[in-house]
């Protein structure tokens, strides 16, 4: 495999869908962290990388969870059970 | 109660709206009857006094009260009704209680035309041109702040750069233990 080879395949790497997947979900928790450190009156050049990495892999880890418990109320809505 | 209230509400409707239509068949229906019963004892009298000679002729007449009667009744219920609700045919003061809008000369004119024409110009006008300073106002407004927006995002550095390239996120837990790894 040539380095020509290689270079196509990285390319080739930003079409893969869990790729984009993961892209989305990485950009909306950066916006979801700006957000909250905003909220929480100060900016996000005061914190460290560390600090920033914290915060947008537990806005990750929410928008994750939120997905799973949407995606499965969407499950029981479409078997019908309407109580939910 | 209310479904008899219903009913009466809907007969009357039903007979304000087709009276013409509903007395006309009523009164056919009456004619054709009376007809029939005539030529019945005109054909009970020959019977009696042994002579035929205008029987045949009696059910050619009566034949032809049926088709006049019909013919009179469709003309009146088809041509006469048509021709009394043209409008050109009511008066003034009637096509101004139906609410239609009659130019200088009495003429009717067509109704949306004529609303447009009943706004004043200049109002309309004011109007347009509020509308059109407004929507240019809010525009430049809105592209003054986009391009000072992109402006400060050019010159700050975005501190989430090395985050969004990252393969995988590290949470404090894991930064804890690198450190006491260290």
């Amino acid at each position: 495999m040539t380095i020509r080879d290689l270079n196509t395949v990285k390319s080739l790497k930003a079409y893969n869908p869990h790729t984009k997947y993961k892209k989305i979900i990485r950009d909306k928790a950066i916006s979801r962290a700006k957000t909250r450190i905003i909220i929480a009156g100060r900016t996000p050049e005061e914190f460290s990388q560390e600090d920033l990495e914290v915060v947008v892999q537990e806005e990750e880890n929410k928008i994750k969870s939120d997905i799973k418990s949407k995606g499965l109320l969407a499950v029981l809505a479409l078997l019908g059970v309407s109580w939910l | 109660m209310m479904n008899q209230i219903f009913r009466i509400t809907f007969v009357t409707f039903i007979y304000k709206r087709y009276k013409q239509t509903i007395l006309s068949s009523a009164l056919l229906l009456f004619v054709l009857w009376l007809i029939e019963k005539v030529h019945q004892d005109f054909v009970s009298y020959s019977q009696l006094n042994e002579d035929t000679s205008y029987l045949a002729l009696s059910f050619g007449l009566k034949w032809l009260a049926f088709i006049c009667v019909t013919g009179l009744y469709t003309a009146w219920n088809l041509v006469f009704k048509k021709e009394s609700f043209k409008k050109d045919k009511l008066s003034k003061e009637e096509l101004k209680k139906y609410g239609k809008m009659l130019n200088e000369e009495g003429e009717l004119q067509d109704d949306l035309l004529a609303k447009m024409q009943s706004i004043p110009l200049n109002k309309a006008e004011d109007k347009k041109k509020a509308e059109s300073k407004t929507k240019k106002a809010s525009a430049q407004q809105s592209s003054e702040q986009a391009h000072k927006d992109e402006a400060s995002d050019k010159h700050q550095p975005d501190p989430f750069a090395q985050i969004r390239n990252k393969e995988s996120l590290n949470s404090k837990a894991d930064f804890v233990l690198k450190n006491k790894r260290k």
